[in-house]
């Protein structure tokens, strides 16, 4: 790393958040992506299955058939975090470790490309975070719906069905998510040789 | 004060309560069992047909059905359900449960009271109390236990009313009380003399304003829905105070804008413009003109002008259960738990009230009870047609 | 004599009798109209329980369980009954009437939050029960009276009708048959007597002829015979009349 260009007033460039941002690794960059990615997921999984869950049990007490059944809506609060593994992995796929010929001393050599490993830092890092947020607002969304669902499916079965599409549409929001994601990380490959 | 949490975290610490008090709205009786009730010609037929209801279970012990023990059991079921939920409530649910025994609370104690002074047994007055407003039975039987002297009173509301969750209630109408008859302290006096009623009235309207300010102070949906239905409550009781002091020393002018004014609650639709507009009725017309303004309660005094059949006790019941089931509907909100225990409520006269035309043999007049969570109640209807 | 006082009797036991029909007739009249009131109030009072009893359930439908309230008021009696008599042909009937105390009524604000309208109107029907049952009360008891006092009456009429008056009449004709046989007695003893004075005075004057004729022969006694045949003429009747 050219740390002679870098302009920092203390030596370790830690002085103030726009100095640890603005010099901050493109390496920590992606994985702070991947673990918002994963994390929030999670808690909108988790938050999802808690709204869920404390109504389907208290449904449950008086009207035990609908346990099995309402399982799906606890599914498909999993499936938000399930969404945030898949991507953690993905992105993590990305982040390759440079060569050992690439740099001497923790500095790069002549001929890293700066560009592009800057780019897909950054990359990772957004892709990681559109996962993670749009994952807890669906997660959020399935598990009120779940909890409605819960509730209706005990006062009248017939009901069942047509709540579970509108927790099909908030499952969705995750699924665009994981898509744009994606899309996003696609042309972020880290490098891990100098050019030429 | 804590907050109730919105919909993305009310169910984090009351989605269990608020599911379990939505399963028991399966225990209301369906349309198709109010049918098969009211073509039963005898007790037999209907305990028959209740046995396959959620009371079966309640009323397995008792050989004949008559509509006092339907009633017990069906108190005693409620009470137990009630407690239930309360025993798995959290910090402002709780609360919210206990203001709601607040009121069953008020009764016990007004019956107490006059039990002790009629110098009762307080076995007799326990078993009569309503299940869901008991409080701590050694407070119960301290109640009786004070001298039936000036200073007996003066001791019990210091030692026993005070502490009790209604203590609050009770020292402002006392206090409000000795204004009036100028001599302070003196409790008995103003227990005594006053008439029962118009002190049950006075407890249930302070307890009707800290209510409100309890649920709008909690905020939210909770705030909207409980709010529009004390207020709703409050007018009812003004309206009803109104309309029962008539041909009552209430209604004496000098009464009119005193004492039965200070039954009005200052809450509800009808405060402050309405409530004084009452103070000044002094007959049917012109109570009558003053509801007349207000487009929600005009057609409720038009049952009472019209329609010998229905009483404006009905039509305000009607509308109760209406906005009951309405708040009964919505989620995350705690509307429900106190919608659940008026339908309940409301369930309760109606079995009685099927049982008795039944015992009665009043054929014509068994159907006229309330239907709840009916597609056929009257106000569904017509917003079906709309 | 003794005809004379059983007529006497007979009269005043026919007088009696009248009397007595007319007295059985008015308290019949009147006991036909204690049926009918009863029948009528009865029929009321079936309607107007049924009614008092719903209106109880439609108030506790509307203002809840206020038994108790009721119970704990002061017990102060509101009205009273009181008992008068009356009088129908002689028989003192009982006669209940309601009558107000003027005790203020307890517990006015009843249902004040709810029900109040309800409650009154169950008081007001319960109040109408109650004078129709001291109404009904009243009858009833009039009712079995005046039946304990007609039938006594009754009795009296179908003794007088029935066994004195026959009785009484029994003995007069019995009397006049007596009085009629001792005429009739009288009268043949009185023609055997013309008889016998007759034949005796044919044999006197026959013997007087053959006395005339056998003046020249001897003179025959035929009394000893006659006098034997009017003996056996009364044992005859005797026997009869024991007999009858």
């Amino acid at each position: 790393m050219s740390s002679d260009a870098s302009g920092c007033q203390s030596a370790y460039c830690n002085q103030g958040w726009s100095e640890v941002l603005t010099h901050m690794s493109p390496y920590g960059w992606g994985s702070f992506g991947i673990a918002f990615g994963l994390g929030l997921s999670v808690v909108g999984a988790a938050w999802g299955i808690w709204l869920t869950g404390s109504s389907l049990v208290g449904a449950a007490v008086k009207a035990p058939r609908i346990r099995s059944k309402n399982l799906i809506s606890v599914i498909f609060c999993e499936a938000t975090a399930i969404y945030g593994v898949i991507m953690a992995i993905v992105l993590n796929g990305l982040m390759k470790k440079p060569e050992d010929s690439s740099y001497v001393d923790g500095v790069f050599s002549e001929g890293w490309d700066y560009n592009t490993w800057y780019f897909a830092g950054f990359g990772v890092f957004c892709s990681g975070l559109s996962v993670g947020l749009t994952n807890v607002a669906s997660g959020i969304s399935v598990g009120v719906a779940g909890s409605s669902c819960a509730l209706a499916d005990a006062q009248d079965p017939t009901l069942f069905v047509k709540i579970l599409i509108v927790e099909i549409f908030a499952s969705a929001l995750g699924i665009f998510g994981i898509i744009v994601g994606i899309i996003q990380s696609n042309s972020s490959q880290f490098p891990d040789k100098l050019i030429n | 004060m804590v907050e109730t949490g919105g919909l993305s975290t009310f169910n984090i610490q009351h989605g269990y309560v608020e599911a379990l008090v939505r399963g028991m709205r399966n225990s209301f009786v369906s349309d198709s069992d109010y049918h098969h009730l009211t073509q039963c010609d005898t007790l037999e037929d209907c305990k028959l047909n209740l046995t396959e209801s959620d009371y079966g279970a309640s009323l397995q012990n008792d050989s004949t059905l008559t509509p006092q023990d339907l009633q017990k059991a069906a108190v005693d079921k409620l009470a137990v359900e009630f407690q239930y939920l309360r025993s798995q409530a959290v910090a402002p649910l709780a609360q919210f449960l206990d203001f709601i025994t607040h009121e069953y609370m008020i009764e016990n104690i007004m019956m107490l009271l006059k039990g002790t002074m009629a110098g009762r047994d307080i076995n007799e007055l326990i078993a009569q109390a309503h299940p869901l407003g008991m409080f701590k039975e050694s407070t119960m039987r301290s109640v009786v236990a004070f001298e039936s002297n000036a200073k007996g009173y003066a001791d019990l509301y210091q030692c026993v009313l005070v502490d009790t969750p209604v203590g609050a209630y009770f020292s402002k109408f006392l206090q409000e009380s000795s204004q009036n008859v100028g001599a302070a302290g003196e409790i008995r006096n103003v227990l005594e003399e006053t008439e029962i009623e118009i002190i049950k009235a006075s407890l249930m309207k302070y307890y009707l304003e800290d209510f409100y300010a309890f649920c709008s102070s909690l905020g939210g949906d909770t705030a909207t829905i409980m709010c529009e239905i004390l207020s709703v409550r409050a007018d009812t009781q003004a309206i009803n105070v109104t309309l029962n002091s008539f041909g009552t020393p209430l209604n004496d002018p000098s009464m009119r804008s005193t004492d039965r004014r200070r039954l009005y609650p200052s809450v509800g639709f009808l405060y402050p413009a309405g409530t004084s507009m009452l103070a000044q009725a002094s007959d049917e017309e012109s109570l009558g003109q003053v509801c007349s303004l207000y487009p929600g309660y005009a057609s409720a005094w038009a049952c009472h002008v019209e329609n010998d059949d229905r009483s404006i006790d009905d039509a305000f019941f009607e509308r109760d259960a209406a906005l009951h089931e309405l708040a009964f509907e919505s989620q995350m909100h705690f509307g429900c738990f106190y919608a659940y225990v008026k339908l309940k409520e409301q369930e309760i006269r109606n079995l009685v009230w099927i049982t008795e035309c039944v015992m009665q043999r009043q054929k014509e007049a068994v159907n006229q009870f309330i239907p709840l969570f009916s597609q056929h109640a009257p106000w569904r209807q017509k917003g079906g047609r709309r | 004599m003794n005809q004379q006082v059983f007529k006497g009797k007979k009269k005043a036991a026919v007088g009696g009798f009248k009397l007595l029909k007319k007295k059985a007739d008015a308290l019949k009249a009147k006991f036909r109209d204690y049926a009918k009131a009863i029948a009528e109030t009865k029929g009321t009072m079936a309607d107007d329980t049924k009614d008092a009893f719903f209106s109880l359930t439609q108030a506790e439908y509307a203002a809840g369980d206020f038994k108790k309230a009721v119970l704990e008021g002061n017990m102060v009696a509101q009205v009273r009954v009181t008992s008068a008599v009356d009088n129908v042909a002689g028989v003192k009937l009982p006669v209940f009437n309601l009558q107000d105390t003027g005790a203020v009524s307890d517990n006015q604000t009843l249902g004040l939050v709810g029900g109040g309208k309800k409650i009154n109107a169950s008081r007001d029907r319960f109040s109408l029960v109650l004078k129709n049952l001291v109404k009904l009360a009243s009858l009833q008891t009039s009712f079995v009276t005046l039946d304990e006092a007609m039938k006594v009456t009754n009795r009296r009429v179908n003794a007088l009708e029935n066994v004195t008056i026959p009785r009484i009449e029994g003995i007069l004709s019995y009397i006049s048959r007596e009085l009629d046989e001792l005429e009739r007695e009288d009268f043949t003893r009185l023609k055997k007597v013309q008889k016998s004075k007759e034949e005796r005075i044919k044999e006197e004057e026959a013997r007087k002829e053959e006395a005339k004729e056998n003046a020249k022969a001897e003179g025959i006694k035929p009394m000893k015979t006659v006098n034997e045949d009017i003996m056996s003429k009364f044992e005859s009747l005797d026997g009869e009349e024991v007999l009858f």
